[in-house]
């Protein structure tokens, strides 16, 4: 029985003629019922990913826009609040939104979750300004909390300086400063800095060192 | 690659095809039929086994599925089933190839397809009754039956052949 198993088993005929054509024949047409179907979900799929490029672009130039108003917007407005408050030393203390938040609306931000804490709300910034018009303290406590301030240089320039700096500023200012002892000297460094050729930029108005070199330059 | 593969296997296929259909005609298109399938599910083969044994199993199912209705297998009870005789089968062995083939064909389908099954591709009775949907014991009785009718041919054959040297 085994040998007939073998037998038969490895036993091999001639297939007919033409056979394989057929075959060939109908893999072709099998594949050009497929083919359309592919293009088509090609199609759909690049109509897709467009759509969602023109999407993501949308969101992109939408958000790009909304945070820049905002951001003048904070500038202006505290710009205008702070400009009488302050000496006219050309000088304008602005808060980052998000630190000012942090500081004045200590109870609120606990009760917020994450992501709206960080983000910049116009209310929000108008009410922290307005309270450190009315405030002084307040603003000083505010500033001391945050990690930088924005000062307005003589030709209007924007410059970030840490919130030490903005104590230094505001103790310059006032009659009843923390250490009055730092009137004079801040004074005398304004002064230098206004008729020096030194960009007031943060990285040489923070350096302590250079700012020290420069007064003995001077001297 | 399909090409190749066709022109590898199909000698033997062929054969199988032949076996099951007993015709040539219905044997071409099972032998086109089968290769459709294979060049589709391809992808489907993991390797396990060899793969002439996988391409062998799809000639066998699709002759199986293509010849189902055909192939009528009556149930028969166990006391038909021990009537049946079992001796010691070997008269097919001293025949060629051709001839086997063709005493094959002559077989009716469901004694055909069983001895095919079990004979050749190796299946137990119990894969047998699975795949034709029968009882285990109807395909062994199938067998035996197939196995009979192969010996009278056989005999028969032989008687011929005598008769015809004795003649001359």
């Amino acid at each position: 029985m085994e040998d007939i198993k073998n037998k038969m088993y490895n036993y091999e005929t001639p297939p007919p003629a033409g056979v394989w054509e057929s075959i060939s024949a109908e893999l072709d047409a099998d594949l050009a019922k497929v083919i359309p179907i592919t293009k088509r979900s090609n199609k759909t799929l690049y109509y897709l990913a467009a759509a969602a490029v023109a999407i993501i672009l949308f969101c992109l130039v939408f958000f790009t826009n909304q945070f820049s108003k905002s951001t003048d917007e904070k500038l202006i407005t505290s710009s205008e609040n702070k400009r009488d408050t302050l000496n006219n030393n050309n000088v304008l203390i602005t808060v980052p939104s998000n630190e000012k938040i942090t500081a004045k609306n200590n109870n609120e931000s606990q009760t917020r979750n994450r992501s709206e804490k960080n983000r910049p709300d116009k209310k929000q910034t108008r009410e922290v300004i307005k309270s450190a018009n009315t405030d002084k303290d307040n603003q000083l406590a505010s500033n001391k909390t945050s990690r930088y301030i924005t000062i307005e240089g003589l030709q209007g320039q924007q410059v970030k300086v840490s919130s030490k700096m903005a104590t230094l500023i505001d103790s310059s200012e006032t009659k009843t400063a923390s250490k009055p002892i730092w009137n004079k000297k801040i004074n005398e460094w304004r002064e230098i800095m206004k008729v020096n050729t030194l960009a007031p930029t943060t990285r040489n108005f923070l350096d302590i060192i250079e700012l020290t070199k420069t007064l003995k330059d001077k001297k | 690659m399909q090409e190749l593969l066709y022109n590898r296997f199909s000698p033997k296929m062929y054969s199988v095809c032949l076996r099951y259909s007993g015709n040539a005609e219905d044997a071409r298109d099972l032998l086109q039929e089968g290769f459709i399938k294979i060049f589709k599910n391809l992808s489907k083969y993991r390797g396990d086994g060899s793969f002439e044994g996988w391409i062998r199993r799809i000639f066998v199912n699709t002759s199986i599925e293509h010849f189902r209705k055909k192939v009528y297998l009556q149930d028969v009870t166990e006391t038909q089933e021990r009537t049946i005789e079992d001796k010691e089968w070997n008269v097919l062995d001293n025949l060629a190839e051709k001839d086997i083939m063709k005493m094959i064909n002559e077989l009716s389908p469901g004694y055909k397809a069983v001895f095919n099954m079990h004979v050749i591709e190796g299946y137990s009775h119990k894969e047998i009754a699975d795949i034709l949907g029968i009882n285990e014991g109807t395909s062994k009785s199938q067998l035996a039956r197939a196995k009979t009718v192969l010996r009278k041919m056989v005999e028969s054959r032989l008687n011929k052949t005598s008769n015809n040297t004795a003649s001359l």
